[in-house]
């Protein structure tokens, strides 16, 4: 080495890749770089369900086809939205950038992107609000954080909204509770306005809307996937089990995320299901499984506030129609934020229903006096707490256990400790995660609200990272090997997250572990868990 | 051990604290500054990988360590940056920022030393860790694109399989002698 060394200075120059200029962020474009969106949505799916402008475009063409008037079209979605919510206009307002939030979203973490601290994404759009709302914004533009929409801004919005899994951990930390999420929702209906959705998300809609889940299976194969796991559980545990569909006159109606009859590991759980309804039969449990209500799951919630409204209204309109007086729901995240924060005052009220009473321990659920709707994990959680249940928990002593907080069920309903009441009673070791990563200051899975494609898979690990890395801590401390969680979303997006930061970590629902520990009358000796894998002590059998 | 090594391990902390702080200033201004000031390593993955992966890697290059020592902690690094918005040489070039700091931090007590073949040794060591970290970035970026391949073709077998258009190997019984019907 000599002095002809470069200085340190020159090298940083050379290997910085996207610092931020001196100029402002609104002089700065967004760049819209592969491996961090979605695919468009296509004209078909918008088409089927009367969303407007349905066309064929692509992110990283210079021409959007966008409508004529599209300008005109997002000013009067936007002074629409503005009259009709009030939390948008006092979001709009109120917000004094004073950046508690900046440094609390998973994707600015994870990605070092500043406009994805969650007051600059909520300044895309408050900087066009400005503009044109605030007698300041229009006399002293710039000089008060205004600016007037152009195309580029619109790519932005586009950009960066869809890098917003609409978790609301910031909501947590804003002194005001400015809840970003509800601004990227509706950012998000006003780019449908202009057919600017993502595929992922119109797809599954437009699937949800024609044949009432997310994949457009029809009825008769949702039956067949149900069928598969009843010869499964008759495998593995000798017992066949009998679910009912489309019953009249069942007292509850069972509503499950399709993820779970569809895609491991969340089929697993839903052997869970089956194995837990079939064992509480004999004792009074009546419940039916819906091929119409076939979808907890609502990317309505992703699009626009009637589309899901839309989507969700099938849920009482099954229980309607099947007379059942309550429903119980399944693992799923997004669909617990529709249910408990919207769906009563959407779809409801539920007259036609009764507050939940569990036919097995008479427990009345008040907190569902409203929605008639109760979590799987209370349900359970209330029948160990009266010791209905007979349980081998060794069958999961070789599963070192975490849990996920799901963001909407911790969040949007305060669902922390049952789920973790129905672990710690199905398998002995358990480990939580730090403290400032779980409950209501949950990391996100990376991939929510509809951000679960393959082609985003750089955004996703990168949103993901703080999540990963304290299941890392957990893995390298205590050996832990299990994530557990009680959403479909991190069921199908935890998995590949785990394989690429911390090997050795595989993920489960809570009620696959359930469906393990749960000794069904007449069983035979099980071999081998749900997933086919033997059980601890049966290696060499 | 030789003048060199000693004055790699007299500077350690600051050597470290530079090579830590040019490296984080590879990403925008605005996250910078939050990834260099947050202690908490649950809050702040990228600053945490970053400032333990580059002490403890430096620490076995100043021992004279095994080069290959150093590879999980230049995974912890570039893991990270092998998804985020760093070109191929922009993801591992922070490596040979470490030759200009080394130089530097220990020149002015370093200049009787010029000939000394341990500059060599650094220099080749050095070389040898970027070299490891094109190893480890070209993995990373394999994986995300094999796990990309593992869910189409997961999709694609698996839509077969439900519309009952295949019948698996495991699926099938067997004869007598152990061949499939």
């Amino acid at each position: 080495m000599s002095d002809e060394v470069p200085k340190t200075q020159d090298l940083i120059k050379s290997i910085i890749a996207n610092k931020t200029p001196v100029a402002s962020w609104m002089d700065t474009p967004a760049v819209i770089r592969p491996g961090m969106y979605c695919y468009s949505a296509k004209a078909k799916p918008l088409n089927i369900v009367g969303m407007p402008h349905g066309r064929e475009w692509t992110p990283d063409a210079d021409d959007w086809s966008l409508p004529e008037n599209w300008m005109e079209i997002l000013s009067e979605g936007l002074r629409d939205r503005l009259d009709r919510f009030r939390s948008l206009k006092v979001f709009m307002d109120i917000c004094v950038r004073c950046g508690a939030c900046a440094d609390k979203c998973h994707y600015f973490i994870g990605t070092g992107d500043p406009k994805n601290m969650p007051v600059l994404r909520a300044e895309l759009l408050r900087s066009v609000y400005r503009k044109e709302y605030t007698v300041a914004g229009k006399i002293l533009g710039k000089l008060v954080g205004a600016r007037p929409m152009t195309a580029e801004v619109l790519k932005e919005w586009w950009y960066y909204l869809f890098q917003c899994s609409e978790c609301r951990r910031c909501s947590v930390f804003c002194p005001y509770g400015i809840d970003t999420a509800e601004i990227t929702i509706l950012g998000r209906e006003l780019l449908n306005l202009l057919g600017l959705n993502i595929d992922w998300i119109a797809t599954p809609v437009s699937n949800c809307y024609r044949t009432g889940n997310h994949l457009g299976i029809q009825p008769h194969a949702f039956k067949d996937m149900i069928e598969f796991f009843v010869d499964d559980i008759e495998e593995i545990t000798g017992v066949r089990v009998n679910p009912s569909f489309n019953r009249k006159g069942a007292e509850i109606l069972f509503i499950t995320p399709s993820g779970d009859v569809f895609a491991d590991p969340g089929t697993y759980t839903a052997m869970g299901y089956l194995i837990l309804f079939h064992y509480l039969e004999s004792m009074g449990l009546d419940i039916t499984w819906s091929t119409y209500a076939s979808e907890g799951g609502n990317f309505g919630l992703f699009t626009s506030h009637e589309m899901m409204k839309r989507l969700n209204a099938k849920m009482y309109a099954e229980a309607k129609r099947l007379g059942v007086k309550w429903i119980l729901g399944g693992e799923c995240g997004h669909m617990w934020r529709v249910i408990q924060q919207y769906m009563g005052t959407m779809n409801g009220p539920a007259d036609f229903l009764e507050t939940p009473v569990s036919p097995l321990t008479g427990t009345k659920f008040q907190n569902a006096a409203s929605t008639k709707m109760v979590h799987i994990t209370e349900f359970t959680a209330d029948l160990i707490k009266h010791n209905k249940l007979k349980m081998d928990t060794s069958r999961n002593d070789n599963l070192k256990v975490t849990f996920h907080d799901s963001c909407n069920p911790a969040r949007a309903m305060g669902l922390f400790e049952e789920p973790r009441y129905v672990i710690k009673n199905v398998c002995k070791n358990f480990y939580e995660m730090p403290e400032s990563t779980i409950k209501e200051q949950t990391f996100c899975c990376g991939s929510g609200s509809g951000l679960n494609a393959g082609e985003n898979l750089e955004l996703r690990m990168r949103g993901g990272l703080p999540r990963a890395n304290a299941v890392k801590y957990v893995h390298e401390k205590h050996g832990v090997n299990m994530l557990a969680t009680i959403c479909a979303i991190d069921r199908a997006a935890l998995p590949p997250l785990m394989d690429y930061w911390v090997p050795g970590v595989s993920v489960t629902g809570v009620h696959e572990l359930v469906g393990n520990a749960l000794i069904l009358p007449g069983e035979k000796q099980r071999e081998t868990d749900l997933r086919g894998e033997p059980l601890p002590g049966m290696e060499d059998e | 051990m030789s003048a060199l090594w000693g004055l790699l391990k007299k500077n350690r902390d600051s050597i470290v604290a530079i090579w830590r702080e040019a490296t984080l200033d590879t990403y925008p201004t605005d996250a910078s500054n939050f990834l260099k000031k947050s202690k908490d390593p649950f809050h702040n993955p990228v600053g945490k990988r970053i400032t333990q992966g580059l002490a403890e890697a430096f620490d076995i290059l100043a021992d004279q360590g095994e080069t290959a020592r150093v590879t999980p902690f230049l995974d912890d690094v570039i893991r990270m940056r092998a998804v985020q918005d760093f070109s191929p040489s922009q993801a591992i070039g922070f490596i040979f920022l470490l030759k200009g700091i080394i130089w530097e931090q220990i020149k002015k007590d370093a200049e009787k030393l010029a000939d000394s073949p341990d500059w060599r040794e650094l220099d080749a060591k050095i070389d040898g860790m970027a070299l490891l970290g094109m190893d480890i970035y070209n993995t990373c970026k394999e994986k995300i694109y094999s796990m990309r391949v593992h869910e189409v073709k997961n999709q694609c077998y698996n839509a077969l399989k439900k519309s009952n258009l295949i019948v698996a190997i495991e699926d099938m019984p067997d004869d007598q002698d152990g061949s499939l019907q």
